[in-house]
């Protein structure tokens, strides 16, 4: 494992799963530098934009540049594209391989109800960005202070997150975000669901062991454990006080008589 | 692999689970034993991260008899641990090793965040094993309007969701980051190339350094066992039975109000996964004349780590337990 914190910086943003921080840095340096230097007309010495439409052209920009910053909650994207496939899951379903064919249709199923939620979720995550933009104009129109140089960019980046993160927190609240957000883990269910079917089928083909057979094993293994921990609590357990025995009735030996 | 910085020795395994003890570095001020019991969902060395940011050594100083539970990582073989076994037979038998060890009735549990949760489940049913209870970051209430977790995994299919299988911390992961993207997934990464870039070649390391080490526990998060994750999300987040007594656990029903110990809550003003509201609802549910509540103006994570919490939570934590 690499040591160098500086190495570990890199090998970390270059295993980010969209462009790393550090190069959206450089693009928000660019795009505010642009803005500044449009606000003042001081770098091309031409006259100054207005204010609202340099203000526009950054807000749009920003959006575009953190449009892939789309958080992934299923923890990896899922490719829906079916291809081949389409060919198993359109006809009905009839004949000896009719379970399979209906797996595979569940399994078809699952992905399109998941890449349907999916772009629910994205046009959500753009709606964000669309209010973050709206808001981070408007912050822009209010006087700023004067800063200079690093600090003015600072400035504007930290502003742009403040929106950025309010907008999204209010899509995030809402119930069409919430019901998105649970179709979408719904169907991935679904989807993993079918697709280990499918899977303990062909283990079962190859005689591979299956994880039905290894779950067995697990509750089993998990019962006797807890009859284990049972006798061993018996055993600390101390002993309860003896009693004396109760006096026994004698017992007849002889038949009962009438 | 970060596992703290504090000397100590390990007094008990079970399983995947290890119980360590610290080594004393002041004189004792606390007879009774204080064990953590850290959250499932992340490593229990964040209380201990390293000299200058450690929660442990805090107390430590205080002259604390200090234990930790380290749930371990679980497997494939531990999909079927439930709850149950968590709080009924492992932390059952971290307080049956401090108090053999040390010839005593009683702990003090500090209960953190999902830890937190376990610890009260287990006073409520063990009354008399805990002589005092503190909360750290901890849900009570977990629908309150807050709370984001709750509403996104309220249309979840639980059940189908776990599927007799363990669930991946890289999903969790996945999902803390999305409750605020924007601060955790950029602004903190942006945050610290400009504060190396406006320091010294040595303080940009030191800065870097202490940057991974947060990171690098954040994202050291342990897959969950199938079964207690999905009594968690489904017993607490959907049906929050802790706040309506419905809470059974082995057979055996979880009363908050049986918590007549004296109860510390600190709560983070600023928590974003654990909203004050979610804690401060503890106050109304127990059955304690002595309550204590402590909101520090600090975040989830910056309870643990930053400069401020070091200064003040464990001063807090030991005043408190001096006075009982």
């Amino acid at each position: 494992m690499e040591t160098d914190p500086w190495q570990q910086w890199h090998a970390f943003t270059a295993a980010a799963p969209c462009a790393p921080p550090s190069d959206l840095a450089d693009r928000f340096n660019r795009l505010a530098r642009s803005f500044l230097d449009a606000s003042t007309g001081t770098a091309s010495g031409k006259p100054p934009t207005p204010p609202g439409e340099a203000a526009q052209a950054f807000s749009e920009a920003l959006r575009d540049l953190f449009a892939p910053l789309q958080p992934s909650f299923t923890g990896a994207r899922t490719t829906t594209a079916l291809g081949p496939a389409d060919l198993l899951t359109n006809p009905p379903a009839f004949g000896a391989g009719r379970e399979h064919q209906l797996r595979a249709q569940r399994l078809a199923a699952a992905a399109r109800r998941l890449d349907e939620a999916h772009r629910r979720l994205q046009r959500l995550w753009l709606d964000a960005l669309r209010d973050a933009g709206a808001a981070f104009m408007n912050r822009l129109e209010e006087p700023m202070a004067p800063v200079e140089g690093a600090a003015a960019v600072r400035a504007l980046y930290d502003a742009w997150i403040d929106c950025a993160e309010d907008a999204y927190s209010r899509i995030a609240h809402g119930a069409p975000f919430c019901e998105a957000l649970a179709d979408s883990v719904n169907a991935a269910s679904d989807w993993r669901r079918e697709l280990r079917e499918t899977a303990l089928h062909a283990a079962a083909l190859l005689d591979l062991p299956t994880r039905a057979e290894l779950n067995t094993l697990h509750r089993q293994l998990r019962a006797a454990e807890e009859r284990i921990s049972a006798v061993e609590a018996n055993l600390r357990a101390p002993p309860t006080p003896s009693r004396a025995p109760k006096p026994r009735a004698p017992r007849s030996r002889g038949k009962k008589t009438p | 692999m970060s596992n703290g910085c504090s000397d100590r020795d390990l007094v008990w395994r079970s399983g995947k689970l290890a119980l360590y003890r610290y080594r004393p570095i002041a004189r004792p001020a606390v007879s009774v034993p204080v064990l953590i019991v850290y959250a499932l969902v992340n490593r229990p060395h964040m209380m201990d991260l390293q000299p200058d940011r450690s929660l442990i050594r805090g107390l430590l100083s205080a002259g604390l008899d200090v234990y930790l539970i380290d749930w371990g990582y679980p497997d494939g073989a531990d999909r079927f641990t439930a709850l149950a076994d968590y709080i009924e037979g492992q932390l059952d038998g971290c307080v049956r090793q401090i108090l053999a060890a040390h010839a005593a009735p009683q702990v003090t549990l500090l209960g953190v965040c999902q830890g937190g949760v376990l610890s009260l489940c287990y006073a409520a049913l063990h009354p008399e094993r805990v002589r005092n209870l503190i909360t750290m970051v901890t849900p009570v209430d977990f629908r309150t309007p807050a709370d984001l977790l709750s509403k996104w995994v309220d249309g979840i299919d639980i059940d189908a969701f776990v599927a007799d299988g363990n669930v991946s911390g890289d999903a969790l992961n996945a999902l803390f980051v999305s409750l605020m993207p924007f601060r955790l997934a950029h602004q903190k990464y942006v945050h610290l190339l400009a504060s190396v870039a406006g320091s010294g070649q040595e303080t940009g390391s030191e800065a870097i350094e202490n940057f991974m080490r947060v990171e690098e526990w954040i994202f050291d998060s342990p897959d969950q066992a199938g079964s207690a994750f999905g009594e968690f999300v489904r017993w607490f987040y959907q049906e929050n039975r802790l706040v309506k007594s419905r809470l059974e656990i082995a057979g055996r029903q979880v009363d908050l109000k049986k918590l007549q110990m004296p109860i510390l809550n600190l709560i983070g003003k600023r928590d974003h996964l654990v909203p004050p509201a979610a804690s401060t609802a503890l106050k109304s549910l127990v059955g304690s004349d002595d309550y204590t509540a402590i909101e520090f103006d600090l975040g989830h994570i910056g309870m643990y780590i930053s400069a401020r919490a070091q200064r003040e939570v464990p001063r807090a934590i030991a005043e408190w337990l001096a006075k009982r």
